[in-house]
This record gives C-alpha cells, structure tokens and sequence, in this order.
C-alpha cells in the first residue's frame, strides 16, 4: 500500500512538472494555436494558464503524497535486494530463451513496430486527412478526436504537420476512392485497430479469466453454472451479434466492441478452469493447505500467477484475430462510417475497385496479415519459452 | 503409559463414493482407511508401515483433515480435531504439520525461498516484523544444513534432498508439535536419504518433537521408529514396539512383509517365504478377515468374521489364530 | 562355478571399453559416461548400482542404441559378440533389439501401449521372428506334439535352415504365436493366462504388468537382458516375487542380465557380480560377497554405511558429505574427490583406472594401487 502511494506520488509529480511546463509555454504566447473545445474556440493564453494551474497543484500534491507515505510509515522497508535479483535473473532467462528463436524475434519486432506506430501515428499524419475533402458530414467521424491522449489539437501536435494537403505529393501506395494517401490512411488505421485488439482481448481474457479461476477452484455447483453459462455465450456467432447490436445500438466502435467481448471472453474460461483443475491437483497446493493457508491466498498468489501463461500466449494470438474479425465485420458493412480509416474498412471500399485498383485491397489486407502474423508468432515463441518441460 | 498422548485417533475412517451412471448414483465406496485406532505419545515416533492400497497416505490425510474423514474421532493434545472450523482448525494446523513425498512437487515453482519461509511465518503470525522474520528465516535454514546464499533462489536450482530440506525448514518456521512425515525420502538417493534422516533424528531431539513416519520402505521405519503399526487395506494389523514387529511378529502379513525386505547382506541366509497374488484393492475388500485371501494359514473362521484388533502387553494384533510362523503351526 | 571359470577364460558376452557419452544440453555439455570399462559374461546376473545421475541408465541406453537425439558418443566401443555395436547402423540395432538384446524399463505403465490387448502386443514380438515360428509350427506337424516356449529357448539361434519342402499356412503360424503366447505368460508365473491375455494393461496390478513385459522382453529369447530399476515402483512383496521369478529364470533362459538399481540390498538378493558406478565411470566391480565383505571403494564403503540393515541397526547413517557432481562440470580427475574423506592430490589431477585388487576384485581408486 505504501509502494503504490510513493510511486503515485512520484508519478504525479512528474506528470506535474510537465504540465507546469506546458502552461508556461504556452502563458508565454506560444504559436497563436487557436484550440477547440466543445465548439468553443479558446487561445493559448487561457488555455496555458488552465494548464499551468494544474501543474502546480500536481506536483504540490505528489510531493505531500511521498511525504504521508513515508510519515505515517505505510512504506515498507526496500524489498529485499536479493528477492527482486532473482526475479529479474529469471526474466532474463526469458528473454534469452525468446532470443535463440528467429522467427519469434523477427514477430516480436514487427509487433513492438505496429504497437508504436499506433501510439505515434497522430504525430506521423494529420488526422484531418481522414476526413474525405468535400465531405463535411464526415467531419466528426474520425474517433481520434475524442482520444484523450493526444488529441487532434494537443500540445504535442504543434508543428508543420498540423496544417497540410496544400499541393500535390507523392503517393506511395496510390490513393483511394476519395483521393486520400493510402499510405496515411493506412497509418491512421493502425491505431484503430490495435486499440480495437487490445480493448477486446484485455477485457474478454480479464474478465474471463477471473470467472474461469473461480469456477475452476470452487468446484461443484459454481462450476457447472458458469460452464453452462458460458457454453450459452460460445453459441453466440460473433457476426449475428454484431448485427443485432448494431441495429439496437447504432453502427459505433464501443458497439462493435462490445459485440465482439461478449463473444471473446468464453474461451478463456475453459483455458483457465482446465489449468486451475490441473494446477490444482499439483503438490504444492496440498503443501499449503497443509501450512494452514487459506484459500483465497492460495489461488490469488499461487495458482493463478502459476496458471497465467496459457492466457497471456492465447491473448497474444488473440490480437490477431481480433483484428481480423473487425475486418470482417468491416466488410460486411457494420463500419460506423465508410470513410473510418480501418483496415478492414479500407479494404471493404477498395474490395469495389479490385480491377482497377488493386492495391486498394491488397495493401490494407497484407497490413492486417503482417500484423496478425506478427502477434502469432509472438504468442507462438512465449508458448515455446513458457512451457514449464523445456524451460529447465 | 506415563507419556501423555499427544494424539488419540478413534475408528477413523475415510470412505470413497464411487458414482456411476448418468445421474451419478453412488453404487459403492472405495473404503481407504476403514476404521483405524490408535495413540501417538509424546516425543515418540510412530512408524506406519503398509504397501499401496493399505490406505497409509489417506490416513495422514485424514488426520490433518486435508481429506475429510467420514467417520471417526481424533484429538489432538485434548483438543478436537475432527469438530475444529475456522480460525481454531488453523491454529491446530500450525501445531500439526506435514511434508509430502515428492520434494519436487511441493514446492511452489515461482517462489524464492525466502519467500516461501515467510509466506509460512505470516500465515500464523509468527514474527512480527519484517526483520525479525529475515533472521529467523536464515536461522531455520541454517538448522536444516543450508546456508544464506540459498535464501533467494527458485526450487528449481535445488537438488532432491535440499528440496525436502526446504520443505522441513519451511514446516519448522510456525513452530509445529507434531509432524507427519509421509515418504520422505522415497525419491531421493540412499546418501541423500541418509542425511534427511538424520536431520530429522536431530531436529526431533531439539525441538522435542513427535513424528508420525509414513512409509513403505521398511528398513526406514525401521531406523525412525519406536513403535510400528502395519496397516492392510484400510485396517491394522498389526501394532507393537517395531522389535517385535520387526524380529517376532504375530501376524501372517505382518511376517511376510518382512521376511520380503532385501538384506543388504548376500551372504544372510534369508528363506524363501512369499506371498502369493497382487496387492489387493480397497473397492472389493474380501469378507472376514480382509487378509484371508492370500493368507496361507487361513481357515474357515477367517473366511466368516472379521478379526478384531485386540492388545496384550501393548501388542495389538487382529487374528483369529496364535501361529507359529517357524513350524508353521497354527495353535489355537 | 561357472562364472569364476568365465572370468578367469575372459569368456565375456559384452563387453563395453572405454565408453564416453555426452550430452548436448541448453546449459552446457553434460559429460553422462567418461570412460566405463564393463564385462558382462554368460548367464549372469550383473547388478550395476550407483544413484541418480551417475549414469546406469545411460550406459544401458547406449548398449541398447536407444540414446535421445541430443546425446554424442565421444569415445569408446561396445563389444558384442565380436562386433562393435556403436558402428552399427539405425537398421542394424533395431534388428538386434529385435532378437539379442531385451529391456525392461521402470514404469510398464508408461511403456506398454494403453489401447492395444496385452495379446496383441505380445504376438507382435514373436511375429518379428517369422522364422522361428515357422520352425516351430513344422516341428508341431513333425511331431505332433506343441512346442513350449521353454522348448524355444535351448534351440539354437544359428539354426536358421529353412526347409523348404515343408510348408505351414499363415494361420499355423499364427495359432502357434499365440499358443507361445500363453505358455511364456505361464512362465512368468502369471495367473490364468489366457485371460490375462484379453486385457489392457490398466487392467492389471503393477506386479502383473512388470511380469508382462518381462515376458515380452524375453519372447526374443534375447542374449542380454537388461532391467532397469525393475523393482523400484513396485511394494515390497512383489518385489520379492520379480526376485524371486528372475532367479528362477536365470536358471532357465540362456541369458545374461543387466540389473540396474539404485538399491543395494536388491543387487545384493540377486545379482552374481556388483559393479557400483559413480559420476560417469565404474569405480568398483567385483562378485557380490566379494564386496560386501570386502567393500574397497570409499564409496561403496560409505553407501553401505548410509543403508538401514533391518538385522544391523544404527543410532545414525553415515552419510556422504557433499552431493551427487553436476555432469556439466564434473570434478577433475577422480569424480569422487570432493567427497572423498581420503582424497589425495593425485585424485584430483587424474582420473584411476580400474585395476585388479583382490582377485576378481577390480577397483578404480589410488589407495589400492594405481
């Protein structure tokens, strides 16, 4: 409890001097950036003096934090040296176990690539380029534009970038329908789709580990409950759900997501309650009940940590069919608006011109490969390092 | 007995349902320990002895009620073991501890060591600050023949033998009265062995502890016991100062099984005496006397009623007949 | 008798020189065998002790050419009946697996195959030796009378003519593999064979099991007999009856055995000859009374004070400071020297070599000569 309050404190004042900073600069005058927020039009000044308020109460606020923390002795005495050595030389051995695999380095790479890429890719293109010129109605379509992170008009997103498409240039992957670079559209879409895959497989492998734990561990009425539940939920076709949903609730993202969770989740139920059972007849546990440990320590901090790793490797391959199922939808036309720049979608409307236009579909479609791929065989190396039999 | 009883088991048993058919009716019991009485004074060590399917392991089991018996009473130091819930069976816990058979699976793979002692410390409460559960960690593995450098290292980096150390220094830490030792040593080397053995000797005189010895390896019971119980198919045969189980014992069982164990002597001129058929199962358990069928004194009395077990001089034994295993004479 | 004449005639069945096995491993090169010297004569029983890691089973596994794929010979030959069967191709060891050389492994569970019939998998044996069923199905019609399985074991091997006028049906063949069948179950003393023939081998008890595949090693009418730790999964009465049946069979079958154990009190029940291994190398070997009287080795010495003798009782086991050496790194010269209460410098420069002490006697250790 103390730990997190002292790195809670620490990360606030980070964050603290950041802003502080920010809301000098832009006190300062700045650029003359004009910002947008609900369709109020707010200058620099105003908006850096906001910024520079915050700041300040954040690092007055972190540092009181690390002081209670210690005061009132919530800190526990630095964990032992020797406990954390170990457990950072076990990693390592991970890590050089993942190494000896080219193809699992070759994946790795290529995943950490698209991860940053999608975290980069406001920086990279300006999202206005997703809104097809001469369409105004698809102004507000672009979801990046509620993202808190770095939104259209941030701080970070000063530059040159921002005020763009005057005058030709060149098109690397040729353009779409609407006369957008493929290759920005591409790039734009990254994020789409990864954030997609990482909401649904976090949220789905989360909960559905949790409920799988639970009946694997408890056993009896609980457990054939939750198996009967979740066998309603595998009959579930993702695709009909997305319809329905869709048609109840509007063609958005958070519908489509939601569409795909309520199907995702089921498998990792039986993963986890496969290895609870299995884990459970293991020696060790006995050895515990024997010490006196109590249940819920024995499936919090020893049968689960010790069950993991069949999820994280199914997560990880996940990722990619997660994607691919967007895709799908996408192209079965469940798209929130047809000028979203996401893979599938980007496919879907090149899927028209495949005769004239072929690297409409195909480039959008050899990205989802690539990234699919890339995340498989990241799960197919943590399977092979993972496994308890060839690790020692 | 002068010696106060540290624990008193009565008629334990522990029963199996077998469920069979779609509705999964119970068509039977798999009775694995079926009604078992005995005392365990303090300070001693009792040594129980039986091949697989004698139901020794589930017996331990039972008694620390890691599985429920279905019948039967047992107290331990007054208290009772059987109706304990809660927070009081957690306490009995701490006084009556156990360490398995397979060192390599009893010890949670991705833990240290150290936290591992600790984990056992904090559990009962033991120590109240973190320093002092560091020292007395470093002191329970220097107890058990292990040193400092060991202290933050996964199972894994440890031979056989240190595992089951682990597991005894990690038993010591909550300071129990009484430890049931099932196997301890069946998966380690004889030299290996031979060094857990004596750690345990020594640890039982300086800490005046009492050990329930479990195991199948005769001539081990043998070196750890003071008295021996020889348990068949849930019941006991045989129970008396391991001298005389071992040098003159009543019971037909009881003389074949050690007459079976291999001298590590070639020139000791051993008779041939074995015994026929398979170790029985405890699903199909015979009538009468559950050891008639591959008795070769067996007679008609046997085949009917069940013997009881029935002591004389603090010697239980359960036969009908009084035999004379030399001759092969079977008086009265 | 017959083994002091064979020993002095050197009238050795196998005979394994200077055998180096290593094994290629993610932590390093684990250097299992450095140089085992050991004869095996006929119809003996030769108990190889030692404890986990010292390398029993890899010395087995090599005579048998069943090394795993990550291991390397470095050195050393295996002499079998005149021929180095370390040379031999894939095809050849299967075919001597097939007829000269049988194991019996630890765990039968593991090692028979769960979903066939145990007839089904002892058929399987006889049927690879076509030849000698056909043998035998002609010698029935000759005769008229059916051939035993004990009749079996005294022909010849080298008895190979086919006579080709007589012929027999496939079925005869047949009728006469099975009819094997239950007279080799017979042999190992097993019950009511004919129906122990219908079932799985979960259906059996582990002492039943264990007889099984003694039987099925022996349907080969093998040369060398090897049983891996055969005894050691099993309770104590029958493991006196797998004693006792291996006794018997030795009189029987015209074989040597190879009994492997970590437990001296079964090697001393059983076996003619002990040879105690210890990190990679034989350190001691000698026939059996002979070392338990006279024990040489501070090894052996020292294992025998760590074993509880139910006759001989003792207050404490003497046991062996240190553990059992990491192969990957063993100790320099003689393996044992780190634990050894006599160690000398020269035991850690190189390693003794098996000298002859006492007659018959041979010992790898500085304190008795080298």
């Amino acid at each position: 409890m103390g730990l997190l309050m002292k790195l809670g404190g620490i990360v606030t004042v980070l964050f603290g001097i950041v802003f502080t900073l920010a809301g000098a600069y832009g006190l300062a005058g700045g650029t003359g950036i004009t910002f947008t927020i609900n369709e109020r039009v707010v200058s620099a000044q105003e908006g850096g003096i906001v910024f520079l308020i915050v700041g300040i109460i954040m690092l007055l606020g972190g540092i009181a934090m690390t002081y209670v923390a210690r005061a009132a002795r919530l800190m526990p005495e630095r964990p032992e040296r020797g406990e954390w050595a170990a457990r950072w030389a076990d990693l390592k051995y991970t890590l050089h176990l993942l190494r000896k695999n080219p193809l699992v380095m070759a994946g790795s790479m290529i995943a950490i690539f698209f991860v940053a890429l999608s975290l980069l890719a406001n920086l990279i293109v300006d999202p206005n380029l997703a809104v097809p010129t001469g369409y105004p109605e698809f102004e507000h379509s672009y979801p990046f534009q509620r993202k808190f992170m770095w939104p259209k008009h941030s701080v970070i997103n000063w530059g040159p970038g921002v005020r763009l498409y005057e005058g030709p240039e060149q098109f690397y992957l040729g353009t779409d329908n609407w006369g957008r670079d493929l290759l920005k559209m591409i790039i734009l879409a990254i994020p789409v789709d990864v954030e997609n895959a990482v909401i649904v497989t976090v949220l789905a492998a989360t909960f559905g580990t949790l409920i799988g734990a639970l009946a694997g561990y408890v056993g009896g009425v609980v457990e054939e409950a939750v198996l009967r539940i979740t066998d309603i939920f595998f009959a579930f076709p993702a695709l009909v759900l997305a319809l329905v949903f869709a048609a109840m609730f509007g063609r958005t993202l958070p519908t489509l997501r939601l569409a795909l969770l309520l199907v995702w989740w089921p498998p990792y139920v039986r993963l986890m309650r496969g290895q609870i059972l299995s884990e459970k007849q293991k020696g060790y546990v006995e050895a515990l009940r024997g010490l006196g440990a109590g249940h819920l320590r024995i499936l919090f901090r020893h049968i689960i940590p010790n069950s993991i790793y069949p999820i994280l490797v199914q997560a990880t391959l996940d990722f990619g069919g997660v994607i691919l199922t967007f895709s799908a939808l996408m192209f079965l036309g469940f798209s929130p608006s047809p000028s979203l720049p996401e893979l599938g979608n980007l496919a879907a409307s090149g899927y028209e011109h495949i005769f004239e236009a072929p690297w409409l579909i195909i480039f959008p479609g050899l990205t989802m490969l690539i990234i699919a791929l890339a995340f498989n065989l990241v799960g197919d190396g943590l399977r092979d390092v993972l496994d308890p039999k060839l690790r020692r | 007995m002068q010696m106060e009883d540290l624990l008193v088991v009565k008629n334990l048993k522990t029963w199996f349902p077998i469920k069979s058919g779609i509705i999964q009716r119970t068509v039977g019991h798999v009775k694995a320990v079926d009604g078992i009485s005995f005392t365990v004074h303090k300070g001693e060590t009792f040594g129980l002895v039986g091949e697989s399917g004698s139901g020794k392991t589930t017996a331990a089991r039972s008694i620390l009620r890691l599985i429920e018996p279905t019948e039967g009473e047992i107290y331990f130091d007054g208290i009772n073991v059987s109706k304990a819930k809660g927070n009081k069976l957690r306490k009995l816990r701490r006084r009556m501890q156990i360490i398995f058979q397979d060192p390599y699976a009893s010890l949670d793979p991705r833990q240290t060591v150290n936290s591992m002692l600790i984990e056992a410390m904090k559990i009962h409460g033991v120590t109240q600050s973190r320093s002092e559960a560091h020292e007395r960690a470093l002191e329970l593995l220097n107890k058990v023949g292990l040193s400092e450098e060991h202290l933050y290292r996964f199972p894994h980096e440890f031979s056989g033998g240190q595992r089951q150390r682990i597991a005894v220094a990690r038993v010591l830490a909550v300071n129990p009265d009484f430890l049931i030792l099932d196997e301890p040593t069946s998966f380690l080397d004889v030299s290996v062995q031979a060094s857990v053995l004596n750690l345990l000797k020594d640890l039982q005189k300086e800490f005046n502890l009492t050990y329930l010895f479990i195991s199948h390896n005769l001539a081990v019971v043998h070196h750890m016991s003071n008295r021996v119980a020889v348990m068949y198919l849930g019941k006991f045969m045989e129970v008396a100062e391991k001298d005389i189980i071992y040098n003159s014992p009543k019971h037909p069982y009881t003389y074949h099984l050690m007459a079976a164990i291999p001298v590590p002597d070639p020139e000791f001129q051993k008779e041939e005496v074995l015994l026929t058929g398979d170790v029985p199962s405890p699903v199909d358990i015979p009538s009468g006397c559950r050891f008639h069928p591959r008795c070769p004194y067996s007679t008609d009395k046997c085949k009917r009623k069940e013997p009881s077990l029935t002591e004389k001089d603090g010697h239980w034994i359960a036969c009908h007949h009084d035999i004379d295993f030399e001759s092969g004479e079977i008086r009265a | 008798m017959l083994l002091s004449e064979q020993v002095r005639e050197k009238n050795h069945v196998l005979e394994v020189k200077d055998l180096r096995v290593n094994f290629h491993t993610y932590r390093g090169e684990v250097k299992a065998l450095n140089g085992v010297d050991l004869k095996l004569y006929k119809r003996e029983i030769l108990g190889l002790v030692g404890e986990s890691g010292c390398g029993k089973s890899v010395t087995a596994l090599t005579i048998l050419g069943l090394l795993p794929e990550n291991a390397y010979i470095i050195g050393g030959e295996i002499l079998f009946k005149g021929e180095d069967v370390l040379k031999k191709s894939k095809e050849n060891m299967r075919i001597l697996r097939a007829n000269e050389l049988a194991t019996v492994f630890q765990d039968p569970l593991t090692y028979l195959n769960p979903v066939l019939r145990i007839e089904t998998q002892l058929i399987e044996v006889f049927m690879l030796n076509k030849k000698l069923l056909r043998q035998a199905a002609i010698a029935k019609k000759a005769h008229g009378k059916n051939v035993t399985f004990s009749d079996l074991l005294s022909w010849k091997k080298e008895l190979a003519s086919e006579s080709s006028d007589s012929k027999v049906s496939k079925a005869e063949i047949k009728k006469m593999a099975k009819h094997l069948c239950v007279d080799i179950l017979r042999l190992v003393k097993l019950p009511d064979p004919k129906r122990i023939l219908r079932q799985y081998p979960f259906e059996l008890s582990g002492g039943m099991r264990q007889r099984a595949m003694i039987a099925m090693a022996l349907a080969r009418r093998p040369s060398v007999f090897v049983a891996d730790e055969i005894t050691t999964a099993v309770d104590v009465t029958i493991q006196a009856q797998i004693l006792h049946l291996m006794r018997e069979l030795r009189d029987k079958i015209d074989a040597s055995t190879i009994m492997i154990t970590h437990d001296l009190s079964v090697a001393a029940e059983i076996a003619d000859r002990i040879a105690v291994m210890y990190g990679g190398n034989i350190v001691e070997v000698g026939p059996t009374v002979e070392i338990f009287r006279n024990p040489l080795h501070p090894y052996t010495t020292m294992l025998m004070k760590a074993i509880p003798n139910v006759k001989k009782p003792v207050e404490t086991l003497k046991s062996i400071p240190g553990t059992v050496p990491e192969m990957i790194n063993p100790p320099s010269g003689c393996r044992f020297h780190p634990r050894c209460p006599f160690a000398m410098d020269k035991c850690r420069k190189k390693r003794p070599k098996l000298i002859e002490a006492v007659e018959k006697h041979e010992v790898a250790c500085y304190l008795i000569g080298g």
